[in-house]
């Protein structure tokens, strides 16, 4: 007999499939390009959506980069002020290896990923920008020789050597594509531009050097996991509600029969989803987690409160008393290093 | 709020709706992309709706019913048998899962929008009512013709499953 609750749980597992925000904006930008020339100037001063990991971000950004000691308070917290630091707990730090020296004015670091689905690529990293004027977006992408199809690509000259040019069969974006060491290769992709057009994403390119500076910290780090399963992917990025850092592991097996578990911890707006409400015949299930009350919104997804204000999300096909003991098991320290989001 | 505030906020809220109610993340895309086109140009009348939002998936609801009959439904994306999971009872119930979305993205468009708006978007038959512009008695033989060929096709499924 099937239920209401099963019902609820199929069609939020079928909402996680949802296509991302960030290809379906490219596509309405180049139908939508003249009238934004049009509006250029009226859209200085409002909101711009462009990614999924941009758009009202860039409100806060904005607003964080005009704050003033008698203005509104930074979305982002002040790492000396947060109010409940673990002292026992000290973020990892990974260095990120490569940065840009030059990108087109306006452009902002809005979020950096370590690691990659695939468990033999331990180069891949990913930092991302955005220009809220211009809506172009970049990336700098790193990683192993299966992370590239080099197969028909053109030619182009990068670095004083050979690279090459992905287009994106008509879309607004480009990727340039060079090795730098014999198992690592770099990319640097350019949304927003005509298509096929590769000044802005080569001259990038030129610009990219080694890194020794730049770090992501991240706050979370999984305890215990399920027997074979392997951290895959770890970021911070800037989501509509201030910041999130986000990790996920899963069990390495083919896509079709993967199995996984994501953990995020941020803000409680940018964690929850907005499906299946309480109130109806399956009301969500509480949980004592982490020495407080938690809840399963739904059978695989259990939101966290945490004592500052901020919350974690764990997510994952694993049963519900794994998931409490995944949540049990995080180690949570104290607000990152964060002065990088929102700047160049 | 601007509409570029809007989706910024929504977007992937409105992408998940989408892909709910259509079943197919590809269709969810190119409905929500030709529904925020129209929105666009007419933002100033839908902003100044009590629930701008609400409009919107209104849009995409009926730009989902009227496409069906140009389109024919892809196959569920979900993949079809996550089966590798840490437990007997997870493995189970991933399973099941799949075969009761298959069971929804091959229902009716019009039954599967009610379900989607009921059991996803926690709406009540008034407001699916208002929503699909029919009445809320024609929601309620939409959702029990519905959920009785779920149930029908689940009994079949775990009849057939008891045989093998």
């Amino acid at each position: 007999m099937i239920t209401d609750d099963e019902i609820r749980d199929a069609l939020e597992h079928l909402a996680q499939h949802a296509p991302g925000p960030d290809r379906v904006l490219r596509q309405f930008a180049v139908r939508e390009r003249a009238r934004r020339q049009r509006r250029a100037l009226t859209l200085v001063g409002s909101a711009v959506a462009a990614s999924v990991a941009v758009g009202a971000p860039l409100v806060l950004l904005r607003e964080r980069h005009n704050a003033t000691p008698g203005g509104s308070p930074s979305p982002y917290p002040d790492p000396s002020a947060d109010p409940s630091p673990s002292p026992s707990i000290v973020n990892e730090r990974v260095p990120m290896r490569y940065r840009p020296t030059w990108l087109p004015d306006g452009m902002v670091e809005i979020s950096r990923t370590v690691g990659s689905p695939d468990p033999d690529d331990t180069s891949a990293q990913t930092r991302a920008w955005h220009n809220a004027g211009s809506r172009q977006n970049v990336s700098l992408q790193l990683g192993g020789p299966g992370s590239v199809d080099l197969t028909g690509l053109r030619r182009v000259a990068v670095q004083g050597g050979s690279g090459w040019v992905q287009d994106m069969a008509g879309r607004p974006s480009v990727a340039v594509i060079w090795q730098a060491a014999p198992d690592l290769f770099l990319q640097v992709f350019v949304d927003g531009i005509p298509p096929r057009s590769t000044a802005l994403p080569v001259q990038i390119a030129n610009s990219v050097t080694a890194d020794g500076a730049s770090v992501l910290e991240l706050p979370v780090a999984f305890g215990w996991l399920p027997d074979g399963y392997r951290i895959t992917e770890r970021s911070v990025e800037a989501p509509p509600h201030g910041w999130q850092a986000r990790i996920a592991a899963d069990d390495g097996k083919p896509i079709p029969q993967r199995s996984g578990v994501s953990v995020a911890l941020g803000a409680k707006d940018d964690l929850l989803p907005t499906g299946p409400k309480p109130g109806m015949t399956a009301p969500p299930t509480d949980v004592t987690v982490r020495g407080v009350t938690g809840t399963f919104i739904i059978p695989n997804i259990l939101a966290v409160p945490l004592p500052d204000g901020r919350w974690l999300r764990v997510a994952g096909e694993l049963g519900q008393a794994d998931l409490v003991r995944v949540a049990d098991t995080l180690r949570i320290g104290p607000v990152p290093d964060l002065s990088w989001l929102g700047t160049r | 709020m601007t509409f570029d505030e809007f989706l910024g906020a929504r977007l992937p809220a409105l992408l998940r709706y989408a892909t709910v109610v259509t079943c197919d993340p590809h269709l969810a895309e190119d409905v929500v992309q030709d529904v925020l086109l129209r929105a666009q140009q007419r933002w100033a009348r839908i902003s100044g709706a009590d629930q701008p939002e609400a409009y919107v998936k209104r849009m995409i609801v009926n730009q989902f019913l009227s496409w069906r009959r140009r389109r024919a439904a892809k196959t569920l994306p979900v993949p079809a048998a996550e089966t590798a999971a840490a437990d007997v009872d997870t493995a189970a119930r991933i399973v099941e899962r799949h075969a009761l979305l298959s069971q929804i993205a091959a229902l009716p468009p019009r039954q599967r929008a009610v379900i989607a708006l009921r059991y996803y978007e926690d709406m009540s038959d008034v407001e699916i009512a208002a929503l699909l512009g029919c009445s809320e008695a024609t929601v309620r033989s939409h959702c029990s013709r519905a959920l009785a060929t779920l149930r029908t096709s689940n009994r079949l499924t775990e009849a057939s499953n008891d045989h093998r």
